[in-house]
């Protein structure tokens, strides 16, 4: 302010912007006096004399003092307010832009429980809503009960509706955008027995801390801070993304016949070898290798080991060498369904709500390792050469 | 990956694949799949129907009919719409309920597309400590169709009188590339003055240019139209929709497990992720 103080005479020394200020100097050559709101969003009834006390300011002051003013009383509207104004109250007060991140700090009272929406008689918006909720997909359920807010009791005709509960008034009630949670309550790692019930969603949750907390559907820290008991984790369906060709398996006892079977069409992954549908102690080569009836074959046993390593990464072990990575894939924010469909006897049968999506791929090292041995597999050695050092012509 | 680390816990994989199984997708829905409570009160249900060849499905759901959220004047006039549209395409339900009674449109209907598959997809369960998994043969994403509005704004644009384009039965306009169709003046009747409107049936048919690579051009849009034609014409098959609580689902769900305790033998290697060609 000082630097400018003598106007178009001196030349300033930054330049902030080149658009032309208001002339720091009235035409008698006094110097204006700068308006500068002293009071940022208050509220009070005290702000208003406070702001007409200053003097006498040019015209375009007077413009940016009414939306001084405006924001000091917290609204995003523009323009001059009359003094004598009432201050607002209720939880529309602070402007259309402002509910949503109202409710949680302007009006903590000490102690009062929500006034729930079930004062209808005071508003007829309410009136035919039938109070019970849509459920949730089954996602993590939100920690709400720690972010509940109290109000204060609500005068006659007033209605109180927490916005981010109004999912809860109606079966037709839209969702409410999900507040940016600041921090999350830092869990302590448990022991490992506890983590091996959680296999599959216990080791995100380094993966949590790094990637912040904007999508909530990808990642959710859903180890000890949700509601999992062990029935429910052990309902929980998972999508796994394999990378194509799916590895052939095939019963033992009958892999001395069509071992090259070709791949099948791209929509079945899994070849087969001739139909052995095993029951658990019959010998698969009683049956002998009969001509397999249908490209599908039956199949049901087990083939390798998901391993979890204490640093959360996910390993799948599968016969003959293959070794695959897990990591978690995007997760989709929509419903997703896995369903058995039965044209035989018409039938629809929903088995549940995909809860999380992994994406599987090579280990790349053992990939790696065995492309190796397979370019340099056929050589023989010959005697002699043991120690000499071939020459990678590939 | 440094060699401290360590295993923690390890458990078993099993395969089967004795189910049919797919995944539903539904991009714009983000609630669990519900009939709403007042229209499951009046006895209304989810139902789905199946057009095999085609591999198109179709979900039901019925919407909430209550005042304060549903426009009772407007469902009429939808309703009338799906109803025409229905008749049209030969699906019309067969006596559902009260005659008399105008139609009012109570579902939403969610049409399947197939979504081809990048890799394999595998759903898994963790049962008893283990994870058992089973092969997705199909994925279908639905969304909700409105072919009734297309009904509605067919007859009022035909009420209108304009020049506008309504299309005959056969489907897509003509391809900017090719010469317009000569047959301007079949390809629109106007309704008369006096009353009633006369709808005719027009064909736009293209003669024949000297160019040689028409033909396979229409070759290609012939199989495309082909494809249309035959699903268009293919009748549902009624499906019993069955729900996640539901016996029949449990039923399924046992279905999926994989029981053998077998060890299965594996016949590939990894080197085949790389080596063999991929197919799209």
């Amino acid at each position: 302010m000082s630097d400018n103080a003598s106007g178009s005479a001196s030349k300033p020394k930054a330049i902030s912007s080149l658009a032309k200020r208001p002339s720091e100097v009235t035409r008698q050559g006094t110097q204006k006096i700068k308006f500068v709101p002293t009071l940022p969003a208050r509220r009070n009834k005290d702000v208003e004399p406070t702001l007409d006390i200053i003097p006498a300011l040019s015209n375009d002051r007077g413009r940016g003092r009414g939306r001084g003013r405006g924001e000091g009383s917290g609204r995003g509207r523009g323009g001059p307010r009359p003094p004598a104004e009432m201050v607002a109250s209720g939880p529309f007060a602070l402007g259309p832009a402002m509910a949503g991140t109202s409710s949680s700090r302007r009006f903590a009272q000490a102690a009062t429980p929500i006034a729930t929406p079930s004062r209808t008689e005071a508003s007829s918006l309410g009136a035919g809503l039938s109070q019970a909720a849509a459920p949730k997909i089954k996602q993590e359920s939100k920690k709400e009960e720690q972010d509940e807010e109290a109000y204060s009791d609500p005068d006659e005709g007033v209605e109180i509706i927490d916005m981010e509960n109004v999912r809860q008034m109606d079966w037709m009630a839209p969702d409410s955008l999900r507040k940016e949670k600041e921090k999350r309550l830092k869990k302590e790692d448990p022991d490992a027995s506890e983590r091996g019930t959680r296999i599959m969603d216990a080791p995100d949750e380094e993966d949590d801390e790094a990637d912040g907390r904007e999508l909530e559907t990808m990642f959710d820290d859903d180890f000890g801070t949700t509601n999992h008991d062990e029935a429910n984790v052990s309902q929980h369906l998972y999508l796994f993304q394999f990378p194509s060709p799916f590895p052939t398996f095939s019963t033992k006892g009958s892999d001395n016949v069509q071992e090259e079977t070709p791949l099948t069409q791209a929509s079945k992954k899994v070849t087969f070898a001739p139909d052995v549908k095993v029951e658990t102690e019959v010998q698969p080569s009683s049956r002998g290798p009969s001509v397999p009836a249908e490209i599908k074959e039956e199949l049901d046993g087990l083939i390798g080991h998901l391993e979890v390593y204490r640093s959360g990464a996910r390993k799948i072990r599968l016969g003959n060498g293959i070794v695959l990575d897990v990591s978690p894939a995007s997760q989709p924010s929509f419903l997703e369904h896995a369903v058995h469909l039965d044209m035989h006897e018409n039938k629809l049968a929903i088995l549940g709500e995909i809860f999380r999506h992994y994406l599987v791929s090579p280990d790349v090292d053992a990939l790696l390792a065995a492309m190796d041995a397979l370019d340099s597999g056929p050589q023989t050695v010959l005697a002699g050469e043991e120690n000499l050092i071939r020459m990678d012509i590939t | 990956m440094n060699e401290e680390d360590e295993i923690i816990t390890k458990i078993p994989i099993r395969l089967s694949n004795r189910l049919s199984l797919q995944i539903h997708q539904f991009p714009l829905l983000s609630r669990p799949l519900q009939a709403p409570p007042s229209a499951e009160a009046s006895g209304k249900r989810i139902t789905a129907r199946i057009k095999p060849q085609s591999r198109v499905l179709e979900i039901h759901v019925p919407v909430d009919t209550r005042p304060e959220v549903y426009n009772t004047e407007r469902g009429h006039e939808l309703g009338k719409g799906q109803q025409d549209d229905d008749r049209e395409q030969n699906q019309e339900r067969k006596g559902k309920g009260r005659e008399g009674e105008e139609p009012r449109l109570a579902e939403v209907r969610l049409r399947s597309e197939e979504i081809p598959q990048r890799g394999v997809q595998m759903l898994g369960i963790v049962h008893e400590n283990e994870l058992h998994l089973h092969p997705v043969s199909a994925i279908h994403q639905f969304r909700p169709t409105l072919t009734y509005l297309d009904i509605i704004s067919r007859k009022s644009r035909r009420r209108g009188g304009d020049d506008s384009d309504s299309d005959s039965d056969d489907g897509p306009p003509p391809d900017p590339d090719e010469p317009a169709p000569t047959a301007a003046p079949p390809k629109k009747e106007k309704k008369t003055a006096a009353g009633e409107a006369k709808e005719v049936q027009v064909s736009a048919r293209r003669i024949d240019d000297k160019a040689g690579n028409l033909s396979q051009l229409s070759n290609a849009r012939k199989e495309m139209l082909a494809i249309i034609r035959a699903e268009q014409e293919e009748s549902w098959q009624n499906l019993e929709f069955c729900g996640m609580t539901t016996e029949e689902a449990g039923h399924s769900l046992d279905q999926f497990f994989s029981y053998n305790n077998e060890e299965l033998h594996c016949s590939t290697d990894v080197t085949t992720f790389l080596t063999t060609a991929p197919k799209t």
